[in-house]
């Protein structure tokens, strides 16, 4: 079985088409930078594996996901290259092209979004193109899989031709560098001799480790400051990455020039009217705060709370009742009735409640996402963020931190300066991931009904508002001095396929059916068994139980706060497992047979000591799975145990100041 | 009876297996904890490891 490279520049379509392919569904996100590591899958044919690799505009590494890409090329077997090109965005994406062809291995190009193209009045000449880079060229497009058979066929024939031929003269001195340099590697070298010492010259610092292991670093130092001198001198450029540069781009024009036809005059298309208008610099911000708002209104008011209305209906009413009978026909005794009953109904289905909410969320989210609207989030913010010493790109991980944390803060990966993707780092867990949202569905539906949207927007847009103060603060402090620009692709607009659409909710939503099956179900178990025993033994009163010992110790602290009780306590501490079990552990503890929780709990929070909870369970402490993934990317147990600290140490003044704030204004 | 210890030995059995799963693949970190690790045939670990200095 061989191994094929897909590579293109980031947003171009490559996850769709690794979808189309190998038949897989992953996760595809139209925005850049949604693939950070590669990821093998095996081709519908069964007779080759295809992988992907995340997006690179050129095969020189600015970020760690870039390097991913050029390690690859230097230590693994593969036997050909699948490029895909963005039709309509031909000479940009032309530049990693030729890198790849310099590579010297048999590729095949497919030609992607040729509909946009045509749409923008570009028409590609194929076969010329073809002729010109000597390798075979598919139109496709990715999106339905139009084309994707014809490529598919072509993997697994022989037919790409050999691309040895392929060459840009690069000018007689740094043609004469790169023989000399070649000459110095060793004659069995399986990479491309040629390939290797561009890049060298062009400052790729992977190729350069590489070539460290055959030629002295001082020897090929000199040959880079030496051709470096004498291109500056001949050539009046300031450096030798720009003259590599200059070169492709002459080259990449001279192709251009000879097979796009311009068949009408660009007007402003649709996405750039829509543009001017959601990432104007005064309405981008609150036509994303709409959006958000309107979002809240579908998963709360409009059609998450009445549905979850019907499933607590379901659950507690007849699905219990069929269970009571079925105990009742086995003969179960008081222990296993109450396990069943108090622990896993009450706490399991406590939060299996809100999954309509949850999906939702996640189809609104994934919406916005495949309809293109979230790269121009990053755009909107890019101004805001960079007055806090960021740039927009650092919002993105932090937007995929809406859905869960973790893959936010892997997704922080893509950004090139180390300490902003610390920074980053560290600051996506304050953005709400939807494992808080039943929290605050619990809550705002017993203290807050006729403002639920309106509360939940406010708690997410206190998390952003954190991140933003904190970056400010840790900016002035680490960041000194150091500048970074962004450059974001701006996908146009589509309408969402329906399909794309539910697989994306399902995508994101089927973790947290999974959870309540596995994590909630034994957390369930476990917090019913402390409830159940106590000193004295089973069958305790609540109040006397293991639970209430435990949560009673840290609940004192929590008394400024407005929710000192041992519930409470309990709730926070089982919460770090994941946000969710404290709905089960509230879930058991309050469980009133035949009553409404939410009820109950209006006798045991006031509408302010509930604010200031959901405030609390916002910031608190990111939970087990991210604390892991921030110390594994972070390579640092010190910064995980920041990370904790600082999240903690602001959750607890913040609802300090807002209970007792509130108190003394008369809430 | 028997019934009864069967039933709570089931379940109490599976609740410990899950929490011994789950800290098992809280310590694996991200490869345990991505969304791919179904269909990704390769380990993450193999990507170069990169030390974040500490200022």
């Amino acid at each position: 079985m061989s191994e094929i490279a897909l590579f293109g520049n980031p947003n171009t379509g490559k996850t769709s088409l690794f979808n189309h392919l190998t038949g897989s569904y992953e996760y595809v996100g139209n925005w850049t930078g949604v693939t950070v590591e590669k990821k093998v899958g095996l081709l519908r044919d069964k007779k080759n594996h295809l992988i992907d690799l995340p997006g690179i505009y050129s095969l020189k590494p600015l970020s760690s996901d870039e390097d991913v890409a050029t390690l690859f090329l230097l230590n693994e077997k593969f036997s050909k290259i699948l490029n895909i090109i963005d039709a309509s965005q031909l000479e940009r994406n032309l530049h990693l092209t030729i890198q790849l062809l310099e590579f010297a291995k048999p590729m095949i190009i497919g030609l992607n979004m040729i509909d946009v193209s045509n749409q923008r009045g570009i028409k590609i000449n194929e076969t010329k193109l073809s002729e010109l880079l000597g390798v075979s060229i598919f139109p496709i497009v990715a999106r339905s899989g139009k084309g994707c058979k014809e490529l598919l066929n072509s993997l697994d024939s022989n037919t790409s031709k050999n691309i040895e031929s392929f060459k840009i003269d690069y000018g007689s001195i740094l043609e004469n560098k790169i023989e000399e340099l070649s000459k110095l590697l060793p004659s069995n070298l399986n990479i491309s001799k040629r390939w290797l010492a561009i890049q060298y010259f062009e400052g790729n610092e992977q190729v350069k480790k590489y070539l460290q292991s055959f030629i002295p670093e001082n020897c090929l130092q000199e040959i880079y400051l030496d051709t470096e001198k004498q291109l500056i001198t001949t050539e009046a450029l300031s450096s030798l990455t720009k003259f590599i540069h200059n070169k492709r781009h002459q080259h990449i024009k001279k192709i251009t020039s000879q097979i796009l036809v311009k068949t009408k005059t660009t007007k402003p298309t649709f996405t750039d009217r829509l543009d001017n208008i959601v990432t104007n610099k005064v309405l981008g911000i609150p036509i994303f705060l709409t959006l958000l708002y309107i979002t809240f209104m579908l998963t709360f008011d409009w059609l998450g709370f009445p549905l979850a209305d019907i499933l607590d209906g379901f659950i507690s009413g007849p699905l219990t009742n069929w269970i009571m009978a079925l105990l009742g026909l086995i003969g179960a005794s008081a222990f296993l009735e109450s396990l069943v009953i108090d622990g896993i109904i009450a706490g399991v289905g406590g939060v299996l409640v809100f999954v309509p909410q949850i999906f939702i969320l996640f189809f609104a989210i994934s919406l916005l996402e495949d309809s293109g609207y979230m790269a121009r989030v990053a755009m909107v913010m890019d101004k805001l963020m960079e007055k806090v010493g960021l740039n927009g790109k650092a919002f993105i991980p932090m937007i995929i931190g809406f859905g869960c944390n973790v893959p936010g803060v892997m997704a922080a990966r893509t950004i090139e300066q180390p300490k902003e993707r610390l920074l980053t780092t560290l600051l996506t867990p304050f953005m709400s991931c939807s494992a808080r949202l039943p929290v605050y569905a619990l809550f705002v539906g017993a203290f807050f009904v006729k403002y639920q949207a309106f509360v939940v927007l406010s708690l997410y847009v206190l998390g952003i508002v954190i991140a933003l103060i904190l970056a400010r603060i840790f900016s002035s402090v680490l960041l000194k001095n150091e500048t970074s620009v962004f450059i974001i692709e701006l996908p146009p607009y589509r309408v969402p396929q329906i399909r794309t659409l539910f697989r994306s909710t399902w995508d994101k939503g089927k973790g947290f059916i999974r959870k309540a099956g596995t994590i909630i179900f034994a957390g369930s178990v476990l917090i019913w068994l402390l409830s159940y025993s106590g000193p004295s033994g089973f069958d305790v009163p609540m109040n006397e139980s293991f639970l209430a010992m435990i949560g009673g110790i840290i609940a004192p602290l929590f008394t400024p706060l407005g929710f000192g009780t041992w519930q409470a306590g309990a709730g926070l501490l089982t919460g770090f497992l994941a946000k969710e079990v404290i709905i089960s552990t509230m879930s058991i503890i309050y469980f009133v047979p035949e009553a409404n929780l939410q009820a109950f709990m209006a006798t045991q929070f006031t509408p302010l000591s509930a604010f200031s909870f959901m405030v609390f369970v916002l910031l608190y402490v990111p939970c087990l799975a991210t604390v892991v993934v921030i110390q594994k990317e972070l390579n640092s147990k010190k910064w995980m145990a920041f990370s904790v600290f600082i999240s903690f140490f602001i959750a607890y003044v913040l609802s300090f100041l807002i209970y007792q704030g509130g108190k003394l204004i008369g809430f | 009876m028997f019934i009864n210890y069967v039933f709570i030995a089931f379940i109490f059995g599976y609740a410990g297996w899950t929490f011994f799963k789950f800290f098992k693949k809280s310590k694996k970190g991200k490869c345990a904890n991505c969304e791919l690790n179904k269909t990704c045939q390769i380990q993450c670990d193999q990507f170069e490891k990169k030390e974040t200095p500490i200022y």
